[in-house]
């Protein structure tokens, strides 16, 4: 109760203090935060650009795993792979690097890499292992794009390589296909990179890439022609075999090169477009771009002649048949009899020592009309006897009669006279009335007996020979009988040495007869050892002694 | 040890035997004609071959003891084989008065003999009936010279036998009897060749 009655004290004052209403360890995902918001960032400040490429298909892509390279180094990531809204193609997504940014220009090239084996070589090979993997060559324009429209092979020059792209066309069968070599002096300088067919004008185009420096070589003078295989040409001085390079023999290719005898020209610079020939033979000639036509009508065959074939003057070639009765002739003038053929010819002034130019087209235009009224006259003579092939021949023939221009179909026609042929038939028949005036019967009753006698020196002959055959086994036998004889005469004299009479078998008799004597003497003894063996010890060797004895004393006995 | 010697001694002395007393005989003896001279003129006969029987081929003397059973004596011996000591007394009794000029085979002029003569000895010993005998048969046989061959012309086929009486004892008495035997024989083929058709 008293403790009660104490005066109550004032409390103590409390103490506030401070409450903190966050906690330190608060802390802690905050800075989580703040990292992971930063690994965010950075992610996706240094992630690249996302682009999209359309291919035909993804053959061997696979998203998250394929790889964008350039020159073999990472440059992206295949994201996603999808197919095209239509249909018709595979869009890829693929996450590029941030430093590939600026690169991704609007004519860049990708493609699928992976292993492929052409006769152009074998590529791809580290992606066996590695699987496929998109490969981007860069472009050149300044453009810059995401979306690209993927090749579906390698390119075969990459943009920008320095060079030349021509267009080569062809009309021959011969075709050739990407990639194939386009060779200069057996060193391949450039590629065929894309082919395209013009249906219109049904040629086939290649368009062709000359790589740097060779391209300077390109003038306007350059012409194009086949190399493909092996060319092999039979000439007058033997069989000549030509070849490109050891990878034409396997494929085709083209080379090129200024005919010889012209200019080199301007050299090209922008995309041109040039015709590829079957050879340099046919692509020399047709260096002469101007040419003046003329027809000439042929009344014989024409068997053996081919466009193309030459037009030669005294030798010289200055022209070419441009074709074979195809001009407009109708069928009744085909069917009438003595029907001339007409085969255009070209006769080239660039060939005659004139200016390839319209001032020499005149000139030669100008000229043959001349020549022809003054006799100036086509034939057709044989160029190859084996093969027949046949050329347009033009000579003077001072005799002919004279001859005004004529002019059919557009032409001027060159007056023609008999062929060859023609003239081959009639010294052919003179050759065959010659045969026919040989006396045949008397040649044949010499011969006849030319072969009697003939017969009769073989049996002379036959006979010969036997006679020295006879004589020469005679000699032989002669021979061999002399030997024969040296032989017996030495084996009689070594038997001769043995002989009944010879000394030797005497000595051998004697010694025999006297060694039988000896044998028969020790015959009682070795009787009587046999018999008695200690005879020979105790005896005396008399023993009884029996001797012949007289007519009077026989009676007694004949032991003495 | 004296008497030891001493028994030896007659030992040996004991089995010695008297030396054998051995005697040898010739048939043809030396004589002082020799008729070495050959006359050309006498037709030349050849004494082809003497053959002798197999019991005379040895140098004992033989003595006939009975009928079939013979004596070989042992001190008796021929001094030559008997086959060629018979050869050379018959050759040269054959040419002892001889018409004609028998040679043996062996000599150079046998070959222009015109006649040969094969003898075949088939008994000469002496006999316990104390006689010698001698016995065979030989072949004479005329050549013609003419020919390039000397072709055989006729061949005549003789036999002989001669017997001669004993009248001492022993056997040199006896070869000296045998003698006499060959004599007897040259002179019985002096007379067959006589008769030949080429004589």
């Amino acid at each position: 109760m008293s403790k009660e009655q104490q005066p109550p004290t004032l409390p103590e004052e409390a103490l506030v203090k401070p409450v903190r209403t966050v906690s330190k360890i608060w802390l802690v995902p905050i800075v989580a935060l703040f990292i992971g918001v930063w690994m965010v960032y950075y992610q996706w400040s240094n992630q690249g650009q996302l682009i999209t490429l359309q291919f035909k298909t993804a053959n061997g892509l696979e998203a998250g795993k394929t790889k964008i390279k350039t020159r073999d180094v990472d440059i992206g990531l295949v994201r996603d792979i999808e197919l095209s809204e239509d249909l018709s193609g595979v869009v890829v997504t693929v996450r590029m690097h941030k430093k590939v940014a600026p690169i991704l220009h609007s004519d860049n090239q990708f493609w699928i890499v992976s292993p492929s084996v052409s006769l152009n070589g074998i590529s791809g090979l580290g992606t066996i292992l590695s699987g496929p993997y998109i490969n981007m060559a860069p472009g050149i324009d300044k453009q810059m794009s995401e979306d690209f429209v993927a090749l579906e092979a390698p390119p075969v020059t990459p943009a920008g390589t320095p060079g030349l792209h021509v267009t080569l066309n062809s009309e021959s069968e011969f075709a050739y296909k990407k990639g194939d070599p386009v060779i200069y002096k057996g060193i391949k300088v450039g590629e065929f990179e894309d082919i395209h067919f013009n249906f219109k004008e049904r040629i086939v185009y290649y368009n062709t890439f000359i790589e740097a420096p060779y391209h300077k070589l390109i003038t306007s003078n350059t012409t194009f022609w086949d190399i493909s295989g092996v060319q092999m040409e039979l000439g007058a001085s033997g069989v000549k075999v030509s070849t490109g390079s050891l990878e034409t023999l396997l494929t085709n290719g083209v080379t090129f090169g200024i005919p010889e005898g012209m200019p080199v020209g301007e050299q090209i610079n922008g995309r041109s477009f040039f015709d590829i020939h079957p050879s340099y033979a046919s692509a020399s000639e047709e260096r002469f771009k101007l040419s003046a036509e003329y027809v000439i009508l042929v009344k014989d065959t024409i068997r053996g002649l081919q466009v193309g074939a030459p037009v030669e003057y005294r030798g010289l070639i200055i022209g070419k048949v441009l074709a074979i009765n195809s001009l407009d002739t109708t069928q009744e003038d085909l069917l009438e009899q003595g029907y001339d053929i007409p085969v255009v010819i070209s006769i080239q002034p660039g060939r005659v020592q004139q200016p390839d130019n319209a001032i020499g087209l005149a000139f030669i235009r100008k000229q043959t009309s001349l020549w022809i009224e003054q006799g100036l006259r086509a034939t057709l003579k044989t160029g190859n006897l084996l093969t027949g092939a046949l050329f347009v021949d033009l000579q003077h023939y001072p005799d002919a009669p004279p001859l005004k221009s004529q002019r059919q179909m557009g032409y001027e026609v060159i007056p023609t006279i008999t062929g060859e042929f023609s003239e081959i038939t009639s010294k052919v028949t003179a050759i065959l009335d010659n045969i026919n005036e040989i006396k045949l019967k008397e040649i044949s009753e010499n011969a006849n007996t030319m072969l009697s006698q003939i017969s009769q020196s073989a049996q002379a002959l036959q006979a010969t020979a036997s006679s020295v055959e006879r004589l020469l086994n005679t000699v032989q036998e002669d021979k061999i009988s002399s030997t024969l004889t040296n032989t017996l005469e030495n084996i009689s004299n070594l038997t001769q040495d043995y002989s009944a009479d010879s000394e030797t078998y005497k000595e051998l008799n004697h010694t025999m007869q006297s060694l039988q004597g000896t044998l028969k003497e020790l015959q009682p003894l070795l009787m009587q050892l046999n018999s008695k063996p200690n005879s020979l010890i105790f005896t005396n060797g008399n023993g009884p002694r029996l001797i012949p004895k007289a007519k009077a004393n026989s009676k007694d006995g004949a032991i003495n | 040890m004296k008497i030891i010697t001493i028994c030896l001694c007659i030992l040996l002395i004991s089995c010695t035997s008297e030396p054998l007393n051995v005697r040898y005989y010739l048939l043809h003896t030396p004589q002082k004609k020799v008729d070495t001279k050959s006359d050309v003129a006498k037709p030349i006969v050849v004494v082809q071959s003497l053959k002798i029987a197999d019991y005379l081929r040895q140098s004992n003397l033989v003595l006939q003891v009975d009928e079939y059973e013979l004596h070989y004596s042992r001190q008796d011996v021929w001094a030559e084989e008997l086959g060629s000591s018979f050869y050379n007394a018959l050759l040269q009794d054959l040419n002892t008065n001889s018409q004609r000029n028998y040679v043996a085979s062996s000599s150079p002029e046998a070959i222009g003999a015109t006649t040969t003569i094969n003898i075949k000895l088939e008994h000469f010993h002496a006999t316990d009936a104390s006689t010698v005998v001698s016995s065979g048969r030989y072949w004479l046989s005329a050549n013609d010279l003419k020919t390039a061959k000397n072709k055989v012309l006729a061949t005549s086929s003789h036999s002989f036998y001669f017997e001669s009486q004993l009248k001492q004892d022993g056997y040199s008495h006896a070869v000296e009897k045998l003698r006499t035997l060959v004599v007897n024989l040259a002179n019985q083929i002096e007379k067959d060749i006589a008769a030949l058709p080429n004589n």
